[in-house]
């Protein structure tokens, strides 16, 4: 093989490689993700944090999640409530009912759910509370 | 010169093929088959193939809505649902959206639903249109809670006065309703009966609405004697 043949073939190789090169970076680049914003959920997360205390001084009542018409994929539900310490508490569902007193102001409960709507309400009695009673009622879905 | 010309040309020769070979390759041409007659059956199900990709690719830029009610009316095209939102319209169809009840898997017909059911209904929200993906036959459950105004044992019903109500509500009760105490003591629910439930009391209740009419089917009752021993 002549000396100008391979030449022109190591030439061909490396401008072909770099052109491949260039498409496949290219595909790359255009096909990639945004990232989360991170700084957005820890500010709602801190904003929480800061209700839930300021519930604490008031004897404020609320079932702060799940929202109110959500969709749950399974057969329970963890209900986040804030209540002043030592309220009773009353959780009623169609399924079924709990009472307990509670020993931290913001807590969990889970609770079962049903095929299809759930109406819950969580009731507190405690006489930090306006009336010495509150309650909140929320409606949840399950669809098996 | 000729040297020049032999290189430029086996440059251009390789820089083609190499850029040929980086290239997407295109898909293969599928082999043209020749398409046997389809029956009608099959004609119908690659209609409603079609029909399902169509309405599932406009779908998919919509927003899920869930809501449960009580049918007012109802067309093979339209379902009218009074929910406590207020009155929704849901466009529906026999073979896109499914039919069912909430408790078992075994698929149902529209012409099963009828007027004054109550319902939970899947949609999707798309330009202010819901498109129903599913109707399902629910249990209609209300709750609530009040104080005993007074119990009548023998005609089955409880007065409650509601948090923030001047005049009191009478509450039909199931003929099985079960009655929970709560014990002071134990801090547990126990079981007890109608006639231990007295004028002051606090109740929580659920009523289950069966036939045209909501009964109280279970009783939580907290003793007035708590509230005053207590904290509460």
């Amino acid at each position: 093989m002549r000396i100008e043949t391979v030449i022109a073939v190591i030439l061909g190789v490396l401008v072909g490689g770099t052109f491949a090169y260039y498409l496949t970076t290219k595909t790359v680049a255009s096909g990639s993700r945004e990232s989360i914003n991170i700084s957005t959920a820890e500010a709602f997360i801190g904003k929480q944090k800061a209700e839930a205390q300021e519930g604490e001084k008031n004897g404020k009542f609320a079932v702060t999640a799940p929202a109110d018409n959500t969709l749950v994929k399974a057969p329970q539900a963890v209900l986040q409530i804030e209540a002043p310490k030592a309220s009773l508490i009353v959780i009623q569902t169609s399924g079924e009912e709990k009472i307990f007193k509670n020993t931290q102001s913001v807590f969990t409960e889970s609770v079962k759910l049903s095929a299809g709507e759930n109406v819950i309400e969580v009731t507190a009695y405690n006489k930090e509370l306006p009336v010495g009673v509150s309650s909140q009622s929320l409606t949840l879905y399950y669809l098996p | 010169m000729k040297y020049i010309t032999f290189i430029a040309f086996a440059l251009l020769t390789l820089f083609t093929a190499g850029s040929l070979y980086a290239a997407p390759k295109p898909t293969a041409t599928p082999t043209v088959t020749p398409t046997p007659t389809k029956s009608p059956d099959e004609i119908n199900k690659e209609l409603l193939r079609e029909k399902v990709a169509t309405q599932l690719a406009r779908l998919v830029q919509g927003t899920q809505k869930i809501f449960s009610g009580t049918i007012e009316s109802k067309t093979d095209k339209e379902l009218v649902v009074i929910t406590k939102e207020g009155t929704l319209t849901v466009r529906v169809d026999e073979n896109l959206t499914k039919w069912a009840t909430v408790t078992s898997t075994r698929e149902l017909k529209s012409a099963d639903f009828k007027v004054g059911e109550f319902v939970t209904v899947d949609a999707i929200e798309l330009d202010g249109v819901l498109n129903g993906n599913a109707v399902y036959k629910d249990n209609s459950y209300k709750v609530g809670h009040g104080n005993v105004s007074s119990v009548d044992a023998d005609n089955n019903t409880l007065s409650v006065t509601k948090a923030q109500e001047q005049a009191p509500t009478e509450l039909k009760l199931d003929k099985a309703v079960r009655v929970f105490l709560y014990n002071q003591k134990t801090q547990v629910l126990d079981k007890s009966r109608l006639d231990k439930v007295i004028a002051g009391d606090s109740v929580h209740y659920v009523q289950q609405k069966k036939g045209a009419e909501y009964v109280v089917t279970k009783l939580i009752v907290i003793p007035q004697e708590l509230f005053i021993s207590s904290s509460f």
